[in-house]
């Protein structure tokens, strides 16, 4: 009976990254707590909110915790406080269910079922276990003793088994093999183990952006090597328990080369855990290294990896996992003269409606057909122009929108809906409309309301229906030297969150900007809105 | 004491004691009653949607809680400097009405005012420590007004506030305006001029 060593064991490690891991511990520009501001984290963890926002909240609640003990956490700090063991177990536990929670609720998965790279739940969960990492790094030198008093454990072991192998004579039969093979699996399976807690430790991802070991390398090389080592003994064992093979006679000198790619992190074939097809087992060296190249450690495993305090279990890093959204969606656009004064926010609703998350309201495409660049202060009349567009009463034409607004600034005028002095030469600059006659130019009945709730703006809009509304033009256009100033808009449409039901922001007209369809996140919009709305009924 | 002497006695005692101050305003009234000038009240046909109201300056009488703004044009489009005006309307506003009370356009064609709406320290806060600075200049204008409609001499107290008044108003008004904020009611800058110290410039005749 060919006894296999444990491809896993079989000389399978990832070593730490050599080059300095570039997310995220890079030290972002902001001040302590490092992480919390990193945009990468702040982006993903406004995007979950978006999406489930008691999840945020307890991933912020552990996060801040964690933070509080290392308040900066950018570098490995020497000076890191001493958390035990069991603290640093019980927050990964924390991490954990929190991540079961998040792929449970539905957040997208890669092939291997955990979140996928680049979701936000996947974002946020790194960097929370990045804090545990950091805080575990201090007891580093104790761990890595231990695991050094353990590997000596094994191999001593594995030298009383080559005596007792070397004692027992050739020739054994098979039924005389059984209690050496037996010493032999179970050498394996305790060097998996214990593999698998160093290399979890180090975080051994074949990919630059993950490597965290960096500073761990000088205490990983000894280690490795040792492992490597006892690997090579074991598979000596293996043979001369079970003869030698022609094949693996020949595989001799790719095994020791495969094994020294496996150590070699720059290489890219890197197998961080050989599967059953590995050169233990008398595959070929280029099938090894040709084999999986995700670097995930606790598939191949012939023993379950034993969790430890030091198992931060990050995903894969496979590439972006974007989600085709459901039917067309009009371009989300920020206005590039009307600031957006939370773009984070802003690229977290986007991502959420690349995502199929949120549903848009409203006929936002066809209305952004209606904008045109007001001439003067005649914000009030370029909106009822938009409105009569939308009624079918001017075409959807730049030239014949603006034709429009001229008509209408003159009825304006002579109707004295338009305030400003008849001496001033510049009145169209100067003047602009009093709120009691915002809509009277559409020559219908109309609703003229003041401090109206969101509620009911959003019940107005998500209906399908687009209003003129008022805002606070400083704080639309995210420049302060309008604050202040009054400034009518059209309301063309909302996007709203399919899980929580409630808008992430609304989509406008801005005759001010030349903008059509630009979308106003629902802070800025809601900070802006003056809480009035004009629409004919 | 002869009936003379005890007329001039009581009147002597009065003016020493003038009436106590009234109590100090809840926050937030006065500036809810100017956000809302543009929509509610008479304004709401006088005053053209974009044109911003400027900080409120206590009127003389009414307890301290009558106000006068006024409100000037802005021109300009966004990604471009504002270009304000001299005022075009002016308007009483009561802070316990939450909303004017008078309003008129004031004649002839604002004139452009060549110079920055805010202070370089005002627009160098960020958005939220702008806020908090109004917000803290509402309030003080309605504590303001408060002592000064006492009509007393001014406790140590008052004049702290008088001078944080002060020096919040100089931060956050527009500097160009500042002859015009002098005109809504002279007799109030003045009688800060006594409290604080100082007070913003008297125009002069040709401005």
């Amino acid at each position: 009976m060919r006894h296999g060593l444990t491809p896993t064991f079989s000389l399978i490690f990832l070593c730490a990254a050599a080059a300095s891991p570039a997310f995220p511990v890079e030290a972002p520009s902001c001040g302590s707590p490092a992480h919390k501001c990193d945009p990468k984290f702040v982006e993903a963890n406004a995007q979950l909110r978006l999406t489930d926002p008691a999840l945020a909240d307890d991933y912020e609640k552990l996060y801040s915790e964690l933070i509080a003990l290392s308040p900066d956490s950018i570098t490995l700090q020497k000076d890191l406080p001493d958390v035990s063991a069991s603290a640093l177990a019980e927050y990964n536990r924390r991490r954990h269910a929190l991540l079961d929670r998040g792929v449970a609720d539905g957040g997208t998965l890669d092939k291997d079922g955990n979140p996928a790279f680049g979701t936000p739940v996947h974002t946020v969960n790194y960097y929370v276990g990045f804090s545990i990492y950091v805080l575990a790094d201090k007891n580093v030198p104790l761990q890595y003793k231990k695991f050094g008093s353990d590997l000596s454990g094994l191999e001593n072991q594995a030298r009383q088994l080559e005596g007792d192998v070397k004692a027992a004579g050739g020739g054994l039969s098979a039924e005389a093999k059984k209690p050496f093979e037996a010493r032999l699996t179970k050498l394996n399976a305790d060097g998996t183990s214990l593999w698998n807690l160093i290399h979890t430790d180090a975080l051994n991802e074949s990919d630059s952006d993950y490597g965290l070991g960096g500073g761990k390398q000088p205490l990983m090389n000894p280690l490795q090597a040792r492992v490597a080592a006892l690997s090579g003994h074991l598979q000596s064992l293996d043979q001369a328990l079970n003869g030698a093979r022609a094949d693996a006679a020949r595989n001799a000198p790719k095994i020791s080369e495969a094994l020294q790619s496996r150590m070699n992190p720059t290489l890219k074939n890197l197998e961080p855990f050989g599967p059953d097809k590995g050169v233990a087992d008398g595959g070929s060296a280029s099938e090894a290294e040709s084999g999986n190249k995700d670097p995930k450690p606790s598939s191949y495993t012939l023993t379950p990896a034993k969790k430890t305090l030091l198992d931060l279990s990050f995903p894969s890093p496979t590439p972006n996992q974007s989600v085709a959204a459901a039917g067309p969606k009009p371009a989300v656009f920020t206005g590039a003269k009307g600031e957006d004064a939370a773009p984070l926010l802003t690229k977290a609703v986007n991502n959420l409606r690349k995502a199929g998350k949120t549903e848009t309201l409203g006929d936002v495409d066809r209305r952004a057909g209606y904008i045109f660049h007001q001439t003067g202060n005649t914000c009030a009349i370029g909106a009822q122009v938009e409105v009569l567009a939308d009624l079918g009463e001017v075409p959807a034409d730049p030239k014949k929108l603006q034709a429009k607004a001229d008509e209408l600034y003159a009825r304006a005028v002579a109707l004295g809906y338009f305030a400003g002095s008849g001496t001033d030469p510049d009145r169209k600059e100067h003047g602009s409309t009093a709120w009691d006659h915002v809509g009277d130019l559409l020559d219908r009945p109309i609703r003229r309301l003041y401090q109206v709730s969101e509620a009911d703006l959003f019940k107005d809009v998500s209906s399908g229906r687009m209003i003129i509304v008022s805002t606070d033009s400083g704080r639309l256009w995210h420049q302060r030297e309008y604050n202040g100033q009054k400034h009518l808009i059209v309301v063309t449409g909302v996007e709203v969150s399919l899980v929580t039901k409630k808008p992430l922001g609304y989509y406008i007209n801005d005759t001010g900007t030349g903008e059509g369809g630009r979308f106003v996140e629902i802070g800025q919009f809601l900070k802006s809105w003056d809480k009035t709305v004009v629409e004919p009924l | 004491m002869g009936l003379r002497k005890f007329i001039a006695a009581c009147a002597l005692l009065a003016a020493a004691c003038g009436r106590p101050a009234p109590p100090r305003a809840s926050g937030g009234k006065l500036a809810a009653a100017v956000r809302a000038a543009h929509f509610a009240g008479p304004c709401a046909n006088v005053v053209a949607l974009e044109w911003p109201a400027g900080r409120p300056v206590p009127l003389d009488g009414w307890n301290g809680r009558r106000f006068k703004i006024f409100f000037y044009p802005l021109s300009g489009r966004p990604g471009t400097p504002a270009r304000l005006s001299a005022p075009a309307a002016e308007a009483v506003v009561d802070a316990d009405a939450g909303s004017p009370v008078e309003c008129r356009a004031l004649p002839g064609a604002p004139k452009e005012l060549a110079a920055s709406r805010w202070t370089p320290e005002a627009l160098a806060l960020s958005d939220d420590a702008f806020e908090a600075k109004s917000t803290e200049l509402d309030q003080l204008t309605e504590d303001v007004a408060a002592v000064y409609a006492a009509t007393r001499p001014p406790t140590p107290a008052d004049v702290d506030l008088a001078r944080r008044y002060l020096e919040s108003f100089e931060f956050m008004a527009e500097p160009p305006l500042l002859p015009d904020y002098y005109r809504l009611n002279p007799a109030f800058w003045e009688w800060l001029r006594g409290a604080a110290g100082r007070s913003i410039p008297k125009p002069s005749a040709k401005s």
